[in-house]
């Protein structure tokens, strides 16, 4: 350590930015909570409250967070040193808030009926009703939430506490492990210790997560109640596989990100609930359009911005957009056989458990974005172009966030193949290969489906971040590789361009969308039917 | 004396595309310190009906009168056993007996000693401490039974109480209930239970109201006048004619759907004379 502080003056505040961290993410995942619980149990309760909340959340979530991270800042700069603390827990909150709301409407709506009649018929009303069945009920749903908004913290906490706005260098003023990971990358270059800086945080994290979250969770979930937890995570989802999900009991207890929120999403909406939400939609964006009407004038402000740098490389948006989506596509394919092969393999063979467990543990406590800057120094070192080396760190970084959804959720889906269907491709003589092919792939197939939408969910927040690698002096333009985020981050980050910067928004949310319609909606109904009902 | 009167009672259920029809001009009363058993095929709007003088559903007209007055939501007097227990997973058997006490006010002490009573009454001492989880399927129908009691309510109304359960342990309960129910010390002695199981109605009944499969209409109802402990007539000629009457009635109930579907098929041609 004292090595380290000669060279780096910046490395004798790792306990104060440790604390800073921890405790930004504390605080704000406290409010996620207080709110997840007071909205969710108003949407699931009030039926007006729900038809406007639901569908308005749901879309909110659906647009990448990280991408609306620039307009928060641009925002909240004004406030000074305080804003950019509170730009970070705003960030923070809406990466956090979503899964306790959904895990808590679904826990809510899941609470058998018979109990809600006894409850009813013994004159539990109004407040007694919550306290004695609705906080009880929810208890696992929200710490089971709280648990995946403590890991989305750590991911986005990262990307939030150090970032070039315009021309300038912003950071909480008192500092975080993630800008300092940053600042010993980009500034002093060094990987030996941004590796140590590395290995440090992902040991809080998996430290947090395997101890204190999983006392927290055995508390909640077993000893005195168990069947709620069951029954709380199997009501939630219409999808077997998230039934499946929730039997799986590994050494300690995971919980995955949450898939209600797929299913929740998922749901088809009634008619006015679409309604509600596109004049909710419009209203927002016509709000924000208003208060950024005093920066411009609003018609000119929107001519204005299209003819502003970056909107030269608007022409270019169809390649883009294929870019983009190229490298997602890539890392996809990638992790999704990975996590066949590694997923197949742990669900069989005790052998490979004991090797991928291990893994899964490690790989999700790193927090991602925080490998970006070393995986680049890493391999520009290796390479020597940095382009490619971008190029190839944006897809690693990519297969790496998504592999851990794909391979847990083809773990529990592997294990909860029915004894009878196993049984069946015996006697009929299925073996090695072909029982793969005929028996286990088919029966995980609406498990690879829920693991794809999670990892398309989560890769587009990762690109964001991938396609654009910040400078540290401001002589040297950022390093970036073209695509539809880079140019979002540009338009961000470098010119100020809000114009831009909502419509490239406004584009990717309308793509994921659009996927989500036209590909998983249909994927899901088509394998739905593949799930044996046990 | 009547204790309650259930007055042309008509519930229609509004599903995404249709409304189905589920009880049609209910009428009957019950009489204090009855016992009376609906039975019917499933899906003929019993547990609705129970669940109208529970004051839990509402009804699209008619009412129940309970001691004259109109039941319009869940009242202290009138509690219910549910089929599936309806106990609350995170709170133990002496808790859940206690929280409906809690709600009437009763304050803590007294409640506790209440609750325990009426746990040990229906052979749970020794377990109040226990959460759902760990107790077998009949037991917690014995916190059921417990909890509906302490509130001494004045009828008790019992949802298909045995079906979850299996026949050895549903035979136990059934002499439990009727032992509570034949019990002058405790103020509740009205019972009404929804039932599919005949013979069960026939056991433990005064009277047997019969309905009619979907939409749920009183088809007959049959006193039956077996001297008491039944257990003992259970091998007797006039058993198993209750029964038969019984299930001639049920049967009744069904072909009364199929007539009247033909019927209204034939009225829908005579109408239109062109098919």
């Amino acid at each position: 350590m004292t090595l380290f502080q000669s060279q780096y003056p910046v490395i004798s505040n790792l306990p104060l930015y440790t604390f800073s961290t921890i405790f930004r993410i504390t605080i704000t995942l406290m409010i996620a909570v207080l709110w997840g619980i007071s909205f969710g149990i108003l949407a699931a309760t009030n039926k007006i409250a729900s038809l406007i909340l639901t569908p308005f959340i749901d879309l909110l979530q659906s647009i990448p967070i990280l991408g609306c991270f620039p307009m928060v800042i641009g925002f909240l700069l004004a406030l000074g040193p305080l804003g950019i603390e509170l730009s970070v827990m705003v960030l923070l909150f809406t990466s956090m808030a979503w899964a306790i709301f959904f895990g808590v409407l679904g826990a809510v709506r899941g609470i058998p009926t018979n109990i809600v009649e006894s409850s009813r018929s013994f004159g539990l009303t109004g407040w007694r009703y919550i306290r004695h069945v609705v906080l009880p009920a929810i208890t696992p749903a929200v710490v089971s939430g709280a648990n995946l908004a403590w890991c989305d913290g750590w991911f986005f906490m990262i990307a939030a506490e150090y970032v070039q706005y315009g021309k300038e260098l912003i950071y909480p003023p008192s500092g975080g492990l993630g800008y300092l990971l940053a600042k010993i990358t980009y500034e002093y270059k060094d990987m030996t210790v941004a590796i140590v800086l590395l290995v440090f945080i992902t040991f809080i994290v998996v430290y947090f997560n395997t101890l204190t979250w999983h006392k927290i969770m055995e508390r909640a979930s077993t000893g005195t109640f168990k069947p709620v937890f069951r029954m709380d995570l199997s009501g939630v989802g219409k999808l077997g596989v998230a039934r499946a999900t929730s039997w799986l009991h590994f050494e300690r207890v995971h919980w995955p990100k949450s898939f209600s929120i797929v299913s929740q999403r998922l749901r088809k909406y009634t008619y006015i609930e679409k309604i509600i939400a596109v004049a909710l939609v419009l209203s927002i964006i016509f709000f924000i359009l208003f208060s950024i009407r005093d920066q411009f004038p609003t018609l000119e402000t929107i001519q204005n911005g299209f003819s502003q740098p970056p909107a030269e490389e608007l022409i270019s948006l169809p390649l883009l957009i294929a870019l983009t989506m190229g490298r997602l596509a890539a890392a996809y394919g990638i992790s999704l056989a990975v996590a066949i092969v590694m997923g197949v393999l742990a669900a069989e063979h005790k052998k490979f458990a004991s090797i991928f467990y291990p893994l899964y543990d490690i790989g999700q406590g790193v927090p991602i974005l925080a490998l970006f800057p070393v995986i680049f120094l890493g391999l520009n070192q290796l390479i020597g172009i940095p382009r490619i080396a971008l190029e190839l760190t944006c897809i690693v970084m990519l297969v790496l966030d998504m592999i851990w959804y794909m391979f847990l959720n083809i773990v529990s889906a592997v294990k909860n193949i029915p004894t009878e269907i196993d049984e069946v491709g015996r006697l009929l003589g299925f073996k090695g290969i072909k029982r793969i092919t005929h028996i286990v792939i088919p029966s995980i197939l609406p498990a690879i489906v829920t693991g794809s939408i999670l990892s398309w969910g989560t890769g587009w927040n990762t690109i964001i971040f991938a396609e654009y690698l910040p400078s540290t002096e401001p002589t040297i333009p950022p390093l970036s590789i073209p695509g539809l985020s880079s140019l979002l981050d540009k338009a961000g980050y470098e010119y100020g361009n809000t114009v831009i910067l909502i419509f490239m928004l406004g584009i990717i949310a309308a793509i994921v969308l659009l996927m989500e319609a036209l590909v998983w909606r249909r994927l899901l109904r088509k394998f739905e039917k593949y799930h044996v009902e046990v | 004396m009547v204790a309650l009167e259930i007055e042309n009672i008509t519930k229609t259920f509004v599903t995404d595309q249709s409304k189905i029809l589920v009880l049609d001009n209910v009428n009957f009363t019950v009489g204090k310190d009855e016992f009376l058993c609906l039975v019917g095929p499933s899906g003929c709007g019993k547990s609705t009906l129970l669940r109208i003088i529970a004051g839990l559903e509402k009804a699209d007209s008619g009412r129940v009168l309970f001691n004259g007055q109109p039941v319009t939501r869940p009242t202290p007097k009138i509690t219910m056993v549910f089929q599936l227990f309806g106990l609350l997973p995170w709170k133990t058997a002496l808790e859940n007996v206690e929280v409906p006490l809690e709600v009437l006010g009763v304050p803590k002490q007294n409640r506790v000693h209440i609750a325990k009573e009426y746990l040990q009454m229906v052979g749970l001492e020794g377990f109040e401490n226990t959460y759902p989880h760990d107790l077998s399927g009949g037991m917690k129908q014995r916190v059921g039974i417990a909890r509906a009691l302490a509130l001494k309510p004045e009828i008790l109304l019992m949802d298909e109480p045995f079906s979850s359960l299996d026949e050895l342990t549903a035979k136990t309960l059934r002499d439990l209930v009727l032992n509570i129910w034949r019990n002058p010390a405790l103020p509740t002695n009205t019972f009404i239970m929804v039932s599919h199981n005949v013979e069960e109605a026939v056991l433990m009944a005064d009277r047997v109201v019969v309905m009619t499969q979907r939409p749920g209409r009183i088809i007959g109802e049959i006193e039956i006048d077996i001297p008491r402990p039944r257990s003992q007539h259970l091998r007797e000629k006039q058993y198993f004619k209750y029964v038969d009457e019984v299930v001639e009635l049920l049967e009744k109930g069904k072909t009364t759907i199929k007539d009247e579907s033909l019927l209204s098929l034939t009225a829908k041609r005579t109408n239109n004379p062109n098919t």
